[in-house]
């Protein structure tokens, strides 16, 4: 009930309406809003005026000016609402007419006419806005200048910016009409009302609230549910035909087939997990129509079109729901065009096995504001990527093994949270995006192509907050962009932050730099702006903090040398991760003042980080026992190679029988007749000098034959030759095997006795004995019987240094008859001992020959001769001057010869006395007695002596001082014994004596280098070193977050890496140096050649040995790292460990070849070791800042510059790891990016080739000197 | 030491770049002015510089906006009717059409004749371009001051 009032003033309200209606008609055609552009290129700017039925001024240059940015053209703009403008304002007018015309009309109808009105300037300005927003915010990203104009929103009202112009903005006299017209309604409405009284209790608003309840309630009423069943005669399609807009289809579990498409609003719900099978045709599901849902399926087998999209879901309109739905073998998951306020939430995706070109995006927006993606798992698949879309929320998914884990291109003001992407080639990549926000993401292993963690390309009023980004390639990467990155961890990657490219000022605030191998990179500190650091934990800082307060007293400075060399050459990037690039940095924190401008300077650097973010999912710990007990493999496979190789077993090898009278005596007459050493016109020469001429001469089976002759008249050359170890012309043979083609078999036969034995002074008597009789395949009871026979087993544990002379000459004695050979020869073997040991040695040879073997020996003893020689060869300067018997050589010799007496000083006299009382002529000499002209009664003195009671102390037969005029003796004198006789050839015997197998013979000398590197200090304490390092960098990569569960072997690899660059070479280097020339040092390469061995085996096993070695110290360093990084739960990826752990194994041979080659090629072991330090020095450093130098100078292209560096080995064993682990090499720049253009996918094989062929190449060589002119002089 | 030196040079002159298409490695390749890893032959696209280098992008706009800041010796196009199949980018026609989606929105593709080019722009409602045409298009267009000058 209401009741009404007369009131005043009507005629004034009806003007007021009048007018205001006349007033909105005018508006029609007048002006609503005007912008104003500042363009230099139109000196009076440019003008965009804006009515209700479009816009004017200056729109075509506009438009032109837009096309380069990408904004449409103005005349699309508010197409409706141009249309209904004139409709609309008239309908307005007429409204207000009809008020002012039936002033009685019910007061919430006037109201309601002129509602309008009053809604006009705000419709309009809101619109505008919207339209302002639609363009500035949507720019044509294919547009020539997009690129380069970030979206934005022109100014509604006052100034701005639109692209490089300034704008302002003001509404127009139109505008200003409507309110005006508004203002005079309001008056005149208010007017009226004052005068009535209102009875109506009940609000409108409550009335149309209680309207929309009855109209909500009637059309749910309206709604129907359907139910399909798997065996219902109607299809789901059908269903979905037959459906109202409204209504929800219950979809009972069961395989529903084909491609369904929902063009009306729909809800459909999966009972049971129902299947919507695509057959591999099209996209399985196309929600076309608004406010659809799709809740609780499986979804699968789309086609596999990629240029059609094929989709598991495929939403094209607005305010649909996709939840709880698995997709599997779908091309592209959710596929969003045109579908604003989507939302995506709780899904499965996993996409068709495809290559990773032929695969689809697992979640893709097209258009699609608003729209939120929440709690989906998403493995496999391309990317989840957003287009033009604005307004995002993307949270709480987690997606493994992508492309891209999020990527949004043109899509502002979204928010990212809570993700968990891991194992993606890319985390997050924000490209030409604005007003994201970034916030408490985990973002972890992204290691693919590309390998960033977080990557930002052209984003800008970014907010990077609380995330966690582990073990990428890149932690975040900024090629130009403007954010605050805040309290996030970087923690344990390649490169914590790159920054490629800044104009924009990007802040960089209490976050935590972890552990990450390279903390900062830039490629041109010069092109980045305006960055700044502060309150960052950098975990490589080195200041401190005095007073307590968590900053730390000194600013951080990332300062990298080898930075900004690479800004010289890019290319020159191949070099990261050497020691040399460490070296470089290093030395500008040493040398301040060379240091170059520091790349990041953070003046309040945190000291402590803090507690990590907790993981999300804690890293997997795939068989932790297994991973131990391949640790533990490894290790044990260490000790093995450790054990010698070939070390005796007591009964296992008994070629030989011990037994007396010698097995290999001659004792038949045919053999005996037979000449067991022939020499025919032997000649050899040391450069001008020729040691021995033209010599020829024979010795016969069970013949003890002297070489005599003064010093260099080539006695040692002959033998030297007789054994193979000097080349000579002419021809030799031994039991009738030639000295020259059949070396080892001679050695086989003879026993050597040097004139001083050169034995390995750390090895006891029996070792020795035992190693030399394993190397002539003779059993260790056998080398022990010897010793025992010849009364050294009392010695048997001394060490052979701690010999005497005539012990280490008895030794060496054993040494030769350890195979029991038929032929000796000794050379000198008494001119180093005392008179004693010389008479015992003069029995020793005695029993030989009484045991049937054949001896040659050389000596200028005459007594020897005159005790065993049954001939004797007189040379003098190389050549044969006689061959006499024995007893001649002694009845010529004791004609020119003297016998010297030693007897107590005070009997000197008397013993003169008795002696030329005698007959004798004797003298005294330098407290001596000599007798000269002796003739054959050499013993007579003596017992003379001793029965007058006087003591001889010792005695020596004597050469005359001059030697006798070979010539003037005549030649029937002189060659009594012709060696005519030298064509009785001897045969070869029947029982040659065994031949120790090569396999063995390396394996023992192997052994040998084992032991001798196990007592080597320095070597060992330069393995130590290697794996005590190993240790610690490991034990370092495990602590602080590491301990926390985020640990990776991204840090260890690398500082395994750096560590095996630089001692895993010297070790190698070291090693083959010292092998061959440190045996010539102590000349027990001699005594090793005199044995039945050929120099190849030699080389051979030495080789063997070391290699054994080395690889047994980088299997202790890389299997004991292994155990403690398994011990400690972390995660160990094996396949990238165990490459590197061969890849360092073979780089260490690679090294040990150099180093053999080395010591084959020089004679002494501190020359060799000289040559492999400098060499270590040139491979790990010198040529490396050759290369820099070389590169910055020449502008050396990445290709040339990439072979350069395949030259050293060390590099190539650093790009081969890096390629094993990474599975490219674009962490190095162009020049990596060159090396998998040319090498492919066989990158690694060829990598790994070439080391091989820096193993096999310098070991080839190193055989080939060393059979050729290394060991056989 | 001198041997050392002539390999040096020996190196240097086998290192010469050869004519040769590019090989592109798709989903590890990463394109070179937006980093973005290539991954659809049909758009991908390579120049090789005056220094040799080579370098790779997944979309037209990219080649033709990072080219104008180096020195290209060639450009290389994939041919959109047969993606395995390089051409001559300087010799290739270009069709754009609003209904290509390129993988950096240059809506854009390359064929190897004007007759190809030409069929194609009917089908997609699209235009055709020649190489110059087309550079033009993608490259930021000097302001009208700027060409009075």
């Amino acid at each position: 009930m209401r009741t009404t009032v007369h009131c005043s003033g009507e005629v004034r309200n009806k003007v007021m309406l009048g007018v205001a209606a006349l007033l909105v008609l005018a508006s029609i055609w007048l002006p609503y809003w005007q912008i104003h552009i500042v363009a230099p290129q139109y000196p009076k700017g440019l003008k965009v005026i804006v009515y209700v039925t479009g816009a004017g001024g200056d729109v075509r240059e506009v438009d032109g000016l837009n096309h380069y940015i990408g904004m449409r053209p103005l005349g699309e703009a508010a197409p409706f609402e141009r249309k209904i403008a004139v409709p609309g304002l008239s309908a307005i007018a007429l409204a207000l007419l009809f008020i002012m015309l039936i002033p009685r009309a019910p007061r919430w109808f006037q109201i309601l006419l002129a509602l309008p009105v009053w809604a006009v300037p705000f419709v309009f300005a809101g619109d505008l806005y919207y339209w302002l927003r639609e363009y500035g915010l949507n720019l044509d990203p294919k547009a020539p200048l997009s690129a380069m104009i970030k979206p934005f929103i022109p100014p509604l009202v006052g100034p701005g910016r639109v692209g490089q112009f300034q704008v302002i903005a003001w509404f127009h006299i139109g505008y200003f009409v409507v309110i005006a017209a508004g203002v005079l309604t309001l008056i005149a409405i208010r007017r009226r009302l004052r005068c009535e009284q209102l009875r109506q209790r009940v609000p409108v608003a409550a009335k149309a609230a209680a309207t929309l309840l009855l109209m909500a309630s009637l059309l749910h009423g309206w709604a129907h549910e359907w139910v399909v069943r798997p065996q219902s005669d109607q299809s789901l399609q059908a269903v979905i035909q037959q459906a109202r807009a409204g209504d929800t289809i219950r979809v009972i579990g069961g395989e529903y087939r084909g491609n369904f498409i929902v063009d009306k609003t729909l809800t459909l719900v999966g009972e049971r997990s129902p299947v919507l099978d695509g057959e591999r045709r099209g996209s399985v599901i196309h929600l076309k129509a608004p406010r659809c849902v799709l809740k609780g399926f499986i979804i699968r087998n789309s086609g596999t079109t990629l240029s059609a999209q094929d989709s598991g879901v495929q939403v094209s309109a607005p305010d649909c729901i996709v939840e709880g739905n698995r997709l599997e073998q779908v091309l592209f998951g959710v596929h969003l065009q045109n579908a604003h306020r989507a939302l995506i939430r709780n899904n499965t995706i996993r996409s068709h096995a495809l290559p990773i070109a032929r695969r689809g995006d697992q979640i893709r927006l097209w258009y699609s504001h608003h729209a939120r993606i929440e709690g989906n798992q998403v493995v496999g698949g391309r990317d989840l990527v957003f287009w033009y879309s604005e307004g995002l929320t993307i949270r709480n998914n987690r997606v493994r093994n992508s492309r891209y884990g999020i990527h949004f291109m043109y899509c502002n003001n979204s928010h990212v949270e809570n993700n968990l992407l891991e194992s993606n080639s890319v985390g997050i990549y924000i490209m030409y995006s604005e007003g994201v926000q970034v916030r408490g993401n985990q973002i972890l292993n992204s290691r693919g192509p590309s390998g960033m963690g977080l990557g930002i390309k052209d984003g800008y009023r970014l907010l990077i907050e609380k995330n966690l980004v582990a073990h990428n390639r890149v932690g975040l990467f900024i090629d130009n962009g403007e954010g605050l990155y805040r309290g996030n961890w970087f923690v344990r990657n390649d490169v914590g932050i790159h920054l490629v490219l800044a104009v924009k000022p990007n802040r960089f605030e209490a976050n935590r730099m972890v552990e990450n191998i390279e903390t900062v990179r830039m490629d041109r500190p010069d092109s980045v702006v305006g960055a700044g650091w502060a309150g960052n934990f950098w975990s490589d800082y080195t200041g401190y903090d005095a007073d307590g307060d968590g900053i730390g007293d000194v600013p951080y400075r990332a300062v990298k040398v080898f930075d900004q060399i690479t800004a010289q050459n890019a290319a020159l990037r191949v070099l990261a991760y050497s020691p040399s690039a460490q070296a470089l940095d290093f030395g500008a924190r040493l040398f301040p003042l060379f240091a170059p401008q520091p790349l990041v300077t953070d003046a309040r650097p945190l000291v402590r980080a803090g507690e990590p973010p907790h993981l999300m999912s804690p890293p997997s710990t795939p068989a932790r026992a297994k991973g131990l007990l391949f640790m533990a493999g490894l290790l044990a496979l260490a000790l093995l190679s450790l054990r010698a190789p070939g070390t005796p077993r007591a009964g296992k090898y008994h070629p030989i029988a011990t037994g007396k009278p010698s097995q290999m005596a001659f004792t038949s007459r045919s053999a005996q007749s037979a000449m067991v050493i022939r020499v025919e016109h032997l000649t050899r020469r040391f450069g001008r000098l020729v040691a021995v001429n033209d010599l020829s001469f024979g010795v016969r089976a069970g013949e003890t034959v002297a070489l005599w002759g003064a010093n260099g008249a080539g006695k040692t050359t002959i033998l030297r030759c007789l054994l193979g170890l000097l080349r000579f012309e002419g021809e030799a043979s031994v039991l009738g095997y030639s000295v020259k083609q059949r070396g080892t078999a001679v050695r086989q036969q003879v026993g050597y006795v040097p004139q001083l034995v050169h034995l390995h002074p750390d090895m006891s008597v029996q070792e020795t004995a035992q190693f030399y009789a394993q190397l002539r395949g003779v059993s260790a009871e056998r080398a022990d019987a010897l010793l025992q026979e010849w009364g050294l087993s009392e010695h048997a544990d001394k060490p052979v240094s701690a010999l005497s002379g005539g012990m280490k000459q008895k030794l060496a004695l054993v040494l030769a008859l350890l195979s029991d050979p038929p032929v000796l020869l000794l050379d000198e073997p008494t001119a180093h001992l005392d008179t004693a040991a010389r008479a015992e040695w003069l029995q020793l040879l005695q029993r030989l020959k009484a045991q049937g073997k054949t001896l040659l020996f050389c000596t200028h003893q005459f007594n020897e001769v005159r005790t065993l020689a049954d001939r004797v060869v007189v040379l003098e300067r190389g050549r044969k001057v006689a061959e006499l018997t024995g007893a001649q050589f002694v009845a010529l010799w004791q004609r020119h010869g003297s016998l010297r007496l030693s007897v107590p000083p005070q009997q000197v006299q008397v013993a003169i006395e008795i002696l030329r009382q005698a007959g004798y002529d004797a003298q005294a000499l330098d407290g001596a007695l000599l007798i000269r002209q002796l003739e054959a009664k050499q013993v007579e003195p003596l017992s003379r002596l001793l029965q007058a009671g006087i003591e001889v102390l010792d005695y020596e037969w004597r050469p005359p001082s001059e030697p006798p005029d070979w010539s003037q003796i005549p030649e029937s004198g002189r060659f009594a014994t012709l060696t005519s006789s030298l064509d009785d050839t001897h045969p070869n015997p029947q029982h040659k004596g065994e031949t120790t197998p090569l396999r063995r013979v390396v394996g023992l000398i192997a052994g040998k280098e084992i032991r001798d590197a196990r007592r080597n200090r320095w070597l060992v304490l330069l393995m130590g070193v290697f794996i005590l390092l190993s240790l610690l960098l490991t034990l370092f990569g495990l602590t602080g977050t590491g301990a926390g569960g985020s640990a990776g072997f991204g840090r260890t690899f690398a500082s395994l890496l750096n560590l095996s660059l630089l001692i895993v070479p010297l070790m190698g280097l070291l090693m083959g140096a010292l092998s061959i020339a440190s045996e010539r040092d102590q000349r027990t390469l001699d005594t090793l050649l005199a044995q039945p061995l050929t120099p190849a085996a030699i080389l051979a096993g030495k080789l063997l040995g070391a290699m054994l070695t080395l690889s047994a110290a980088i299997l202790i360093g890389f299997g004991s790292s292994g155990l403690l990084i398994y011990m400690a739960g972390a995660n160990l990826p094996l396949a990238p460990f165990l490459t590197q752990l061969l890849l360092t194994i073979l780089l260490g041979w690679s090294c040990l070849a150099l180093g053999t080659l080395v010591s084959v090629l020089v004679k002494r072991g501190a020359t060799a070791v000289g040559i492999a330090l400098l060499l270590w020095l040139m491979l790990v450093f010198v040529s490396d800042l050759g290369l820099i130098g070389t590169a910055i100078a020449l502008q050396l292209r990445a290709s040339t510059l990439l072979w350069l560096t395949l030259l050293n080995p060390l590099q190539v064993f650093k790009l081969a790891v890096i390629q094993g682990i990474e599975g490219n090499l674009e962490v190095l720049g162009s020049a990596g990016l060159y090396a998998r253009e040319v090498m492919g996918d066989a990158t690694l094989p060829i990598l790994s080739g070439i080391l091989l062929m820096w193993v096999a190449v310098p070991l080839l060589l190193a055989l080939l000197w060393f059979v050729r002119r290394g060991a056989i002089e | 030491m001198r041997a050392y030196l002539l390999l040096i040079l020996v190196l240097i002159a086998g290192c010469q770049p050869a004519d040769r298409p590019p090989t592109i490695r798709y989903g590890e390749d990463a394109c070179a002015n937006c980093r973005m890893i290539i991954n659809e032959p049909p758009y991908a696209c390579a120049v090789e510089t005056e220094q040799g280098e080579l370098r790779k992008y997944d979309d037209l706009n990219c080649m033709v906006l990072d080219s104008a800041r180096i020195q290209p010796r060639r450009y290389w196009v994939h041919d959109f009717e047969k993606p395995d199949r390089w051409l001559d980018g300087t010799r290739a026609f270009y069709v754009r059409a609003d209904n290509l989606q390129t993988p950096m929105g240059s809506r854009t593709i390359a064929l190897a004749t004007r007759d190809q080019a030409a069929r194609k722009a009917r089908d997609l409602n699209g235009r055709v371009f020649t190489f110059e045409q087309i550079r033009q298009e993608f490259l930021p267009k000097k302001q009208p001051s700027e060409s009075r000058r």
